[in-house]
């Protein structure tokens, strides 16, 4: 049946190849610089309409309770607005909701803006925030921001437009931590379950986009926001459609029925590129802020020695598995900090794909045989991949790979309880990026220290990472946490691959990013 | 006969929700970790909280007896994954579900039952065998390649209309056509080589005749039975023929519940699947008697 399959697939694309071979002209592509890419030119106008993929419907439209990258997506700075805002590829943090800040080492005061309304025409005060805030902290709700705002000692509003976070030490990453946190209208949620209040399904915020309709599993839209405090968006609405496989994504946006598809399926640029349909169309190559990785199991047996997890490291092929994967379109990553970044010591080089040097090592830490559990996602195509090639690269040294495959479910349960020898996954990562909850051994238990890494030096690093304030001297510590990750391998580091945006011609000022898109940029060209 | 059929329904209802229920629990995962998933804020308290306000904290046997209890006023408690009404979820994909699964159907009985006539007329000439063979192609020929053969050729995508749901039922009938034009072959051929087909050519009845008026009233019963049999495989939807063609039904709902350990919906989704069933078998029972005059007698 598959076979049957993939050979109908080949021929319906042959065809397509054909057309392309007839007129040479496919899409523009451009390889975007590290501060990000997009087509500017032509004065900016209003009005139109944009269709835009999503991969996956949204649960809820509140980012408190769901850790969905495409309700943040939908709600984060277009309907729902935060205290600050942070540029998606400098970093640098501009005044959003919070006009104006004071920071030292004892407390951050925020200054709100005034004039601003919710949707509903309510008035936002200091009161939704310290909501907000207060919710986001509370344990019960889980909200994956509760570990950024782990540095406050109390919240308190003085006035209407106040806010003071008091601190119990130094917080470096808290402004960052506010540029992610969509601030909640307090009257919309007091007193409701915060997954089964309305708002979470018709988000009131406000943002340059207010929040009109959700047809489940089809669409969700958004509209400007006449009533906007700042600059108003050009876009009249958007239409957030659900296209769940990204072949089909790919076929709608041929036929034009998209605008603007996030993400080439895998595999498919090189056809894209000569696709005689899209000419005009832009092709944003660029790279997100993840990265693909084996985590160790450092509890059992064996893989508590950095000599083994080095020596796994050098039996796989990394270069290979970015060839098989992302046909070559990824660049390969030393650690855990996001690459281009003050905090990414470029120094360092991959390990070498070198299997006599990783027999050695593995002799030297006296191991004979070894058999390893891999559990990986089922129905994920690269992580398949990734698994076959890791066999055959392991058997070469006679450590023999069991690949489990459950689904997501069950994975999740079983890195929680450490019930594995390696598995695999991806981590999307913050600009100025804190590893505490994924590297320091007090995390084991109940945060993304699914390795069960113990290393005093680590733990060390990484509290010192947190108290510090100073930029400079935060980035340098940063630079010998990555050289110390290096070193002991508790993961072993594969690759970031690249992303391919596809913007049809009329698309100008969408900026695509690890983050998304700030949609209130944008506008449609005639 | 139809009494009997109603009295046994209850208790097969019990029966597959039960089933049900201890399945979807027996299988390894949890909802609370299924949807915190691997965020930072994940805490002991965040899992608890969730597991209380679900009531999965609860033991089975309490949560099996509350949930029938519920469940009899037609409430299936809310979707662990985004905190509807499961009722109210099914109400959203049932319309897509129920115009595809009948329009397959029609397709499928439609095409299969003078395709399987004509092949039987035709038994052992060469045009006949090559149809045969056409059919079993089209058997190999899975839901997913025909969408996107069918998506690449321009079918629509989205929404409601027309246009989506023939491309959708289309798809989802080839094999079911297939199915019952080679089981519609086999009754007929069966059929005229019966006696009183003889009689009827004796009496000097034309091919056609002995073929329509005689032969396929009787060759038609099992694909009466069949329907039975087929109406649950379609409506319990298609994941393939949805994502294709961007249907919302009950097909990547039930999908999406199983990756998310969603009990509720999946108890729902499975009662609503077999309060459907049980309909299409009565319905194929009902007419079974008002085709064959013999069961009618039987069950006075």
């Amino acid at each position: 049946m598959r076979r049957a399959l993939v050979l109908l697939l080949l021929l319906a694309s042959c065809k397509r190849g054909t057309e392309t071979r007839a007129a040479a002209a496919g899409p523009t592509i451009i390889n975007c610089p590290e501060s990000g890419c997009a087509a500017n030119d032509g004065p900016a106008r209003d009005g139109g309409e944009l269709r835009v993929h999503v991969e996956a419907e949204p649960a809820i439209l509140c980012d408190l309770v769901e850790h969905d990258v495409w309700s943040r997506w939908i709600v984060e700075n277009q309907v729902a607005e935060t205290l600050f805002y942070q540029d998606p590829f400098s970093g640098a943090l501009a005044p959003r909701l919070a006009e104006k800040f004071e920071l030292d080492d004892k407390a951050l005061t925020l200054h709100l803006r005034a004039g601003v309304r919710w949707h509903d025409g309510q008035p936002f005060t200091a009161a939704d925030v310290v909501f907000t805030l207060a919710t986001a902290r509370d344990p019960k709700v889980g909200a994956d921001q509760a570990a950024d705002l782990a540095p406050v000692a109390a919240i308190r509003a003085p006035d209407e437009k106040t806010v003071v976070l008091e601190l119990a030490r130094p917080a470096p990453f808290l402004r960052q931590a506010l540029a992610h946190i969509s601030i909640l209208p307090e009257h919309a949620y007091r007193g409701l379950d915060l997954r089964k209040a309305p708002a979470s399904r018709a988000p009131i915020g406000t943002g340059p986009f207010r929040f009109a309709a959700w047809h489940s599993g089809e669409e969700l839209v958004v509209e400007r926001n006449p009533d906007y405090w700042g600059p108003r968006a050009h876009l009249e609405r958007i239409r957030f459609r659900v296209v769940r496989d990204r072949q089909v994504a790919y076929e709608l946006y041929r036929r034009g029925e998209l605008d603007v598809m996030f993400r080439l399926p895998a595999g498919r640029f090189d056809e894209a590129r000569t696709d005689a349909r899209l000419a005009g169309h832009r092709l944003l190559a660029w790279t997100m802020r993840t990265y693909f990785f084996v985590v160790w199991n450092t509890r059992r047996g064996p893989l508590g020695d950095p000599r083994v997890r080095r020596a796994l490291t050098m039996l796989i092929d990394r270069a290979r598995f970015t060839q098989i994967a992302f046909a070559g379109h990824a660049r390969p990553v030393t650690g855990p900090y996001p690459p281009n970044t003050p905090s990414y010591d470029a120094a360092l080089h991959p390990w070498p794909y070198d299997p006599d040097a990783a027999r050695a090592l593995l002799a030297e830490a006296g191991v004979k045989s070894l058999k390893l559990t891999f559990l990986v996602t089922a129905g994920s195509r690269t992580v398949e991949q990734l698994a076959t090639l890791m066999k055959e690269d392991l058997a070469r040294a006679g450590v023999e790979l069991d690949v489990a495959m459950v689904d997501f479910a069950v994975q999740l349960d079983r890195l929680r309880h450490h019930a594995f020898d390696a598995s695999a996954l991806q981590w999307t990562m913050s600009l100025e990026q804190d590893n505490f909850t994924m590297f320091h051994s007090s995390q084991a238990d109940a945060g993304q220290n699914y390795g069960a890494w113990k290393n005093p030096d680590a733990d060390a690093l990484l509290e010192k990472i947190r108290a510090t304030s100073d930029d400079d001297a935060r980035h340098a510590l940063d630079r010998r946490f990555h050289a110390l990750v290096h070193r002991e391998q508790p993961y072993t580091f594969l690759s970031a691959p690249e992303v391919q945006t596809l913007e049809a011609p009329r698309v100008r000022g969408l900026r695509p990013s690890t983050d998304g898109f700030n949609f209130a940029e944008a506008w449609i060209a005639p | 006969m139809l009494l009997k059929r109603l009295a046994l329904i209850p208790p097969t209802l019990v029966g597959i929700t039960l089933a049900t229920f201890l399945l979807v629990h027996l299988a390894p995962g949890d909802p609370a970790t299924a949807r915190a998933g691997n965020g930072r804020g994940v805490s002991a308290e965040s899992l608890a909280a969730f597991r209380h306000a679900y009531g999965l904290d609860r033991p089975l046997a309490a949560r099996y007896a509350a949930w029938l209890g519920r469940s009899l006023t037609l409430d299936f408690g809310d979707s662990l994954v985004d905190g509807r009404p499961v009722r109210a979820k099914i109400a959203e994909a049932l319309p897509s579900t129920l115009a595809l699964a009948l329009l397959a159907t029609l397709f499928a009985y439609g095409l299969a039952v003078p395709l399987g006539c004509a092949l039987a007329a035709g038994d052992g000439r060469r045009w006949a065998r090559a149809g045969s063979a056409i059919l079993y192609l089209g058997y190999a020929l899975p839901a997913a390649a025909a969408a996107m053969l069918l998506l690449y050729a321009g079918a629509p995508y989205g929404g409601r209309g027309a246009g989506v749901l023939t491309a959708g039922a289309a798809c989802l009938s080839i094999a079911a056509i297939v199915r019952l034009a080679r089981y519609q072959r086999g009754a007929l051929l069966a059929a005229l080589r019966a006696d009183y087909v003889l009689t009827a050519r004796a009496a000097g009845a034309g091919p056609a005749r002995v073929i329509l008026r005689h032969a396929l009233r009787n060759a038609l019963l099992p694909m009466v039975t069949l329907l039975g049999a087929e109406l649950p495989a379609l409506l319990s939807g298609s994941v393939i023929v949805e994502q294709v063609f961007g249907l919302h039904g009950l097909g990547w709902l039930g999908f999406e519940a199983v990756l998310q350990r969603d009990y509720p919906m999946l108890l729902g989704l499975a009662t609503v699947s077999a309060v459907v069933t049980l309909a299409g078998v009565l319905a194929a029972d009902a007419a079974y008697g008002a085709i064959d005059p013999r069961l009618r007698e039987h069950r006075a």
